[in-house]
């Protein structure tokens, strides 16, 4: 039961390799986007290293998606400490909330 | 969160909604005055998220964070009033590539931009059909040496993001700048993964090609291959202006 367990996570993994290492760098640069949200399959992420060892184009890409990564990592630190709602708008906002249910009533 | 009609319903709508004012009100006012650029435009698209999370027209299914729900109302509605200033300037359309899901609009079966401006799918797609960069990768494109490169990167990348696609900015701006998960954006935007991470995969690339068009560190020539006759890999750095031998990719969908 355990061998064929192992056997079937082995065939996965396998496959997982063998299936990156037969994509187009289009598919690559795919694989390399979606690794900065999820965690990929171990088969494909040995799959992508190895076809990084071997690709200067896809290594290159890989690089510059590091860095737009952190330069938007930037951008939502400035986001986040950006000025508040202005006192003005939040009471025409808060009147707007009132008007409107007292309209539906 | 309907009101429901009633003035008990109505009592609690408000109550709801002063308290979604006070608990997001800055969070909407700064995604929006930050996308729109515009402080008019913020407060009304704050007001009309908030008026329609109140009136139910968009339930809140528990799925996301009250917040995320929020912002993905108040990303449509940013979306939808870009599109209408797009279509108002240049009468362009660019619906069709947002809304596939496909890897590439090359691709057979794949709606094609019709005469989009800025930066639209195909502008941010390096490869050729048969999936090998066409283009020159430079290693150390979007490296910023100094503390003045890097505040000029910022500076390009914010006018960069004004050239994506609609599509392509709301799903960049809730994953990359909000910092909000794939499952709840998905959620919030009403997306299938496999669209979420197409659009953003695209969007990435199309950013790269904006920030390193005639920018920071002249692209040099990078190549890849592999050489499927011999079933074997072999490294290609190719000389600039001579064809890329050999190789073929297969081109085949992703999965999400």
């Amino acid at each position: 039961m355990n061998q064929s367990r192992r056997g079937s996570w082995l065939g996965r993994y396998v496959r997982g390799v063998v299936g990156v290492l037969n994509m187009s760098c289009r598919e690559h640069a795919e694989l390399l986007s979606r690794q900065l949200d999820q965690r990929l399959e171990p088969g494909q992420a040995l799959g992508l290293k190895l076809h990084l060892c071997v690709c200067r184009g896809c290594r290159a890409f890989g690089a510059s998606l590091r860095r737009l990564r952190s330069l938007t990592s930037t951008l939502r630190d400035e986001l986040e400490r950006g000025e508040g709602m202005p006192e003005a708008v939040r009471e025409k906002i808060s009147r707007s909330i009132i008007e409107k249910q007292q309209k539906e009533v | 969160m309907a009101s429901g009609g009633s003035p008990a319903g109505a009592a609690t709508a408000e109550a709801t909604g002063q308290r979604l004012l006070a608990e997001h009100g800055d969070a909407l006012w700064r995604f929006c005055l930050a996308r729109s650029g515009s402080r008019d435009q913020a407060e009304d698209i704050v007001q009309e998220t908030l008026l329609a999370a109140l009136s139910g027209a968009h339930a809140f299914a528990g799925r996301s964070s009250e917040r995320t729900w929020l912002l993905g109302i108040a990303s449509h509605k940013l979306t939808d009033a870009l599109r209408r200033a797009a279509r108002d300037r240049a009468g362009t359309v660019q619906d069709a590539v947002d809304n596939s899901g496909g890897s590439s609009p090359t691709e057979p079966g794949l709606p094609r931009a019709k005469g989009e401006a800025g930066l639209g799918a195909g502008a941010g797609l390096p490869f050729d059909a048969s999936g090998r960069w066409t283009t020159t990768l430079d290693p150390g494109a979007l490296s910023a040496e100094g503390h003045a490169d890097r505040t000029d990167l910022l500076r390009r990348l914010r006018s960069c993001m004004e050239e994506l696609t609609p599509g392509q900015a709301e799903v960049v701006w809730m994953r990359d700048l909000l910092g909000v998960p794939g499952g709840e954006v998905c959620e919030a935007l009403g997306l299938t993964p496999t669209t979420l991470w197409t659009r953003l995969h695209r969007a990435r690339l199309a950013l790269r090609l904006c920030l390193t068009r005639g920018g920071i560190g002249a692209e040099e020539k990078a190549g890849c291959e592999k050489s499927r006759a011999g079933r074997g890999w072999s490294t290609a750095t190719e000389i600039k202006g001579k064809p890329v031998r050999g190789g073929a990719g297969r081109g085949k969908e992703l999965g999400s």
